[in-house]
């Protein structure tokens, strides 16, 4: 299948000045101010096929937004090449823009003021959109999200996540192909997080938008990407699956136990390192190796008094902290 | 082409709805800021009114004139802060803190976009009860004028106010370069306050400025001047064509040079 986005050495650097603290180092910075490059990405290269779902991930300052702003060409990279659908972002051309989509978690396009759907009908001029589809589209994406009845009310009036779903509507209207999701569902509480994940994996299947996620809720990631790229000083450092990525990073398998009675968690540490342990000695969470997590389960069974056993995979969040930790030796 | 004009004219229209339903939130601020301006043009007519008991003329210019200069300044002035002004000053702000991201991923004229979002509808209130009534005691005394020396004149404010506009965004696209460019507004505004007098009393080189620096000449000076006498129609649009020309060429390399360096704060 032809990739719809190839990123080739893709780097971007911003030039910033530093100001040394104090009267004196604000004089000195009227007259000698110093500046320095910052590579916020460097020399990063992938490819995304149509109708993938690719999370991003990275810590505060890795370079996720910076690329994300340079695919949907809002900035223009310092060198290397980006084909977004055969276009060049940073060229802007209409017919790009037609077809690409950025959500912003911190960022709004609606009209602070007005109704969200006074915002939809001016993307509904911007992106030349017949009357029949554009209400079609906004009677079936506000049926998707349940905002059906809070399209006429003051954008300002709206929570949070309400806001975030009028964004969705806003974003979605014109039915792009590529869909760039840059913290979506930040600030969120986590029962508006997981309707939005639910609509966002629905509407995936269903129109086949290739999406790029940037998000620090590995829950987004875990629950949404079947591909993960993650980033870090700017540089990719993994391109796979997240199947793989589990496969590779963590050795390890959590046990998550509840017991009928009390058990010490000097008798639980027998079995493997305690990831977690409540004072009442009912729960505790262990993690052993993947070879002998069957092993050490039956053993468990057989010595304690477990009510519950619960075999799981390592946290998405622990694997990446491994992988930055591990980086940064 | 025609369906260019045609989305455009919609989304204005959208952009004017939506200003006009904005204004509701605001409305005993603007109320206060149009009396402000209402009393700034009249208390500048008292101003005249003062001066012209003492003097019969101002270098060949009578008081009804000079109420026609004030009329046509007024008019530009009123004519940006209607249409664009204050949108290209919160471009400093947007530009600093990477609001412009919004507008960068919309097929839309992003430099249309920017300067035309909001209207300041209430600037209306002044226009029509200051500014017409200026332009009614200003044209008491003119000589005869004929229709084509209107539309000269009219050609010639048409291109002041382009000129002025793209001189208002090449200033706006100067936030690219650096993080605060609101001084050179500053000097383009504080010098309009010299719309007020007719530019042929002030040395050469002033008027050069005003002119072909900042071109206020054409939205006031030259107006009333076609009103006033004829004058060598030719000259005077051959030299804002190319005024305009020049600043139009200006915003655009500034533009294009500066969302190279748009750094997207965030």
């Amino acid at each position: 299948m032809k990739p719809i986005i190839k990123v080739e050495n893709l780097t971007r650097t911003f030039k910033q000045y530093k100001k040394e603290p104090g009267f004196k180092g604000t004089i000195k910075s009227m007259f000698n101010r110093q500046f320095f490059e910052i590579k916020a990405v460097s020399d990063v290269n992938f490819e995304i096929e149509e109708g993938e779902f690719v999370g991003f991930i990275g810590p505060n300052g890795a370079g996720k937004t910076t690329t994300l702003k340079m695919l949907s060409g809002i900035l223009h990279p310092t060198s290397g090449e980006i084909r977004v659908d055969g276009f060049v972002p940073s060229e802007r051309e209409s017919n790009f823009l037609k077809n690409i989509s950025l959500v912003m978690g911190q960022k709004s396009q609606l009209w602070w003021e007005l109704p969200a759907m006074e915002g939809f009908i001016l993307n509904k001029e911007i992106y030349e959109i017949d009357d029949k589809f554009f209400k079609e589209r906004v009677n079936e994406l506000a049926k998707l999200l349940e905002v059906g009845d809070i399209l006429k009310v003051p954008v300002r009036k709206l929570s949070l996540g309400q806001r975030m779903k009028c964004e969705l509507i806003a974003a979605l209207i014109h039915n792009p192909k590529v869909l760039f999701l840059d913290e979506p569902t930040i600030g969120l509480d986590v029962v508006v997080q997981k309707k939005i994940r639910e609509f966002f994996k629905q509407y995936n299947q269903e129109s086949k938008t290739t999406i790029l996620l940037t998000s620090h809720y590995m829950e987004d990631v875990a629950e949404l990407c079947k591909r993960v790229i993650i980033i870090n000083h700017g540089q990719k450092i993994y391109d796979g699956s997240l199947i793989e990525l589990t496969k590779n990073y963590a050795n390890d398998k959590y046990l998550k136990l509840v017991f009928n009675s009390k058990v010490a968690k000097s008798d639980l540490s027998k079995y493997g390192e305690v990831i977690d342990f409540e004072k009442n000695g009912l729960k505790g969470t262990i993690s052993v190796s993947r070879e002998d997590h069957t092993k050490v389960a039956a053993a468990i069974l057989q010595n304690l008094p477990v009510d519950d056993l619960d075999i799981s995979e390592v946290d998405l969040e622990d694997i990446v902290a491994k992988i930055f930790q591990q980086e940064l030796k | 082409m025609k369906q260019v004009v045609i989305k455009y004219s919609k989304i204005y229209l959208i952009f004017f709805k939506n200003s006009v339903a904005e204004l509701g939130s605001h409305r005993f601020n603007l109320l206060m800021s149009a009396v402000g301006n209402i009393v700034w043009t009249f208390s500048q007519v008292v101003t005249l009114q003062f001066l012209f008991q003492r003097i019969n003329s101002f270098d060949g210019w009578s008081i009804n004139d000079m109420i026609l200069l004030l009329a046509f300044g007024q008019i530009f002035a009123y004519t940006m802060f209607i249409f664009y002004f204050d949108n290209h000053v919160e471009l400093q702000t947007k530009t600093v803190l990477g609001e412009l991201d919004m507008y960068l991923t919309k097929p839309l004229n992003l430099k249309f976009f920017l300067s035309f979002a909001s209207v300041s509808v209430a600037q209306f209130i002044p226009f029509f009860v200051a500014v017409l009534p200026l332009l009614i005691i200003g044209v008491r005394d003119l000589r005869a004028v004929g229709l084509l020396d209107i539309i000269f004149c009219i050609t010639v404010f048409m291109i002041g106010v382009i000129a002025m506009f793209f001189l208002s965004l090449s200033i706006a696209g100067l936030n690219f370069f650096t993080d605060d460019a609101s001084s050179v507004r500053d000097i383009v505004m504080n010098s309009m306050d010299l719309n007020r007098i007719p530019i042929s009393i002030l040395p050469s080189p002033a008027q050069f400025v005003f002119i072909f620096a900042i071109p206020i000449a054409f939205v006031t000076y030259y107006p009333v001047l076609i009103l006033k006498s004829s004058q060598n129609m030719f000259l005077i649009i051959l030299a804002g064509l190319i005024v305009l020309i020049s600043f139009y060429l200006l915003s655009k390399i500034i533009w294009n040079q500066g969302l190279k360096r748009y750094s997207g704060a965030g």
